[in-house]
């Protein structure tokens, strides 16, 4: 790997600056068409996570999953996007459409949105034991730099999904490569055992051996799921984007 | 192939050919890493225990420099000129779940190393190979002690650390043993490396394990109450994983995150 680094790396390094000084001269095309945005839960928020996608024998199943997406710009055009959808019903993989709009032809690689909020009620279940969730997570989320591109053609149409990774919520770590999704710690801080697990409660709760990286503020099982909340946005499917949380 | 992408490759093979017609390296700079111990210095927790560290035996491996670190400011996003220029040259330092943009890696020096803070005090780990820039951030992996590269009756095999000491408080000693085990494949990100390196740079890099934060003021062992721990009051402690007393596994669970931060460790220039 290092002679990888020496010989290929740092070859390439200036030849490639060099190349790039080139590429705004190709950069444009003539037309228009026709971008629509669809927000997407997949099948975790449409039909539950079951036990076999958690590491402790878990299932999690979502009765309601409303995410309010907006700022969503694609090809340097800002798409009006609907408030609030529910993520949770179905659509058999064609994702929820909430905005379209004419946007110049071209590649684009520079889309990004925003999740301004996620509302989430449920329940997880394990050997008979039931435990319900009513969460609400008021902070906004940027995406930008997403890893895709849309291709718009001159009167073609296109789409610009945003997919919604429910299965986050449920991760043990911050900054693993392959972290578990994991419940147990979640249902664990239902402290008066009376089956629903609250924000209360969650924020009482230590994060115990989940793993947050650096990040040493986040100390509560509140605080996780609020740090989580700030992953779940992607694009057309597995695309990663650089993502900047806002609080409330 | 798209008519832009088709566009994108003919101008990188064009400019390949006429305006780049003999590459050039970048600017490249080899510089030794070192073990600094001057951060690992007696200090005292919130609790009030003045702790003094006998030994930390760390597993590292590729220790890795980058441009733009999780501790300053955010990457260069890959649709600026700059950034996708970047983001084609450079592979980016991903710390998962994925979605964590961290730094541009241009150095590094790859390996696995057992360190020993303070014993290793100023042993060359190696030689780190690192593009002429201005660094940032440094990361590198957590291992686990190998009995290919240790004594096979050495207590680090197949954990991630052991760090021993000693905590007094009102009088009373406690002398401690914490073994850790990292996830697999953790790494950490965003070490303070503030640098600006040319090829004519010379010095060593100081690889650093500080026991105190000295930018938000907290330490190592904060949150640990020694004393009440020892819970059989033979002044020995020993806290490791999956312990089965909750007060352990809570403290294993808490020193465990404070050793995974960047808030211990850099890397510093030395001439």
């Amino acid at each position: 790997m290092q002679s990888h680094f020496k010989t290929n790396t740092a070859r390439v390094f200036l030849s490639l600056a060099c190349c790039a000084a080139l590429l705004p001269a190709c950069a444009g095309e003539e037309g228009e068409g026709e971008v629509e945005v669809t927000v997407y839960g997949e099948d975790f928020i449409e039909l539950g996570i079951p036990a076999e996608a958690m590491a402790d024998g878990w299932s999690v199943s979502f009765d309601r999953f409303d995410v309010s997406v907006a700022e969503v710009t694609v090809g340097g055009v800002e798409i009006v996007e609907a408030e609030s959808i529910d993520l949770s019903v179905g659509t058999e993989g064609a994702g929820h459409p909430v905005g379209s709009a004419r946007v110049p032809a071209g590649d684009h690689s520079d889309s990004s949105y925003a999740i301004t909020r996620v509302a989430m009620q449920g329940s997880a279940t394990k050997e008979g034991v039931t435990k319900t969730f009513d969460w609400v997570f008021e902070g906004e989320t940027h995406y930008s730099a997403c890893e895709t591109t849309t291709a718009v053609s001159d009167g073609g149409a296109a789409t610009f999904q945003v997919t919604v990774h429910a299965d986050h919520f449920f991760y043990d770590s911050l900054v693993a490569e392959e972290p578990q999704v994991v419940f147990q710690a979640l249902a664990d801080a239902d402290a008066d055992d009376d089956g629903a697990i609250t924000r209360a409660e969650l924020e009482a709760a230590d994060i115990g051996g989940y793993d947050p990286g650096s990040a040493g503020e986040v100390e509560d099982l509140w605080a996780w799921l609020v740090a989580q909340g700030g992953t779940l946005g992607h694009v057309d499917g597995e695309g990663h984007c650089d993502s900047h949380a806002h609080s409330p | 192939m798209t008519r832009g992408s088709a566009c994108v490759v003919a101008s990188l093979v064009l400019t390949g050919a006429v305006a780049c017609a003999a590459p050039s390296e970048a600017p490249r700079v080899d510089l030794p890493v070192v073990v600094d111990a001057s951060g690992a210095v007696p200090v005292t927790t919130d609790l009030g225990y003045a702790v003094e560290l006998s030994s930390a035996r760390i597993a590292i491996e590729d220790l890795v420099f980058t441009v733009a670190g999780e501790v300053h400011a955010e990457s260069a996003p890959v649709s600026s000129p700059g950034g996708l220029v970047h983001g084609l040259l450079i592979p980016m330092a991903h710390a998962h779940p994925g979605h964590y943009q961290g730094g541009e890696v241009t150095g590094e020096l790859l390996g696995a190393f057992v360190v020993d803070w303070p014993a290793d005090e100023g042993r060359e780990l190696g030689v780190a190979t690192l593009i002429a820039t201005t660094y940032s951030a440094a990361n590198f992996g957590f291992g686990r002690g190998s009995a290919e590269d240790l004594d096979a009756e050495d207590p680090l095999v197949g954990h991630t650390a052991i760090v021993s000491g000693s905590a007094t408080k009102d009088g009373v000693t406690t002398a401690f043993t914490i073994v850790v085990d990292s996830p697999e494949d953790r790494e950490l990100v965003g070490a303070p490396f503030d640098a600006s390196l040319d090829e004519d740079a010379a010095g060593t890099l100081a690889l650093r394990f500080n026991t105190a934060d000295a930018l938000e003021g907290d330490t190592l062992f904060d949150g640990l109450d020694f004393a009440a721990l020892d819970a059989d009051g033979d002044g020995e402690l020993v806290i490791q994983p999956d312990a089965a007393e909750a007060e352990l596994a809570a403290a294993y669970d808490l020193f465990r995150r404070t050793l995974q931060t960047h808030d211990h460790y850099a890397v510093a220039l030395q001439n």
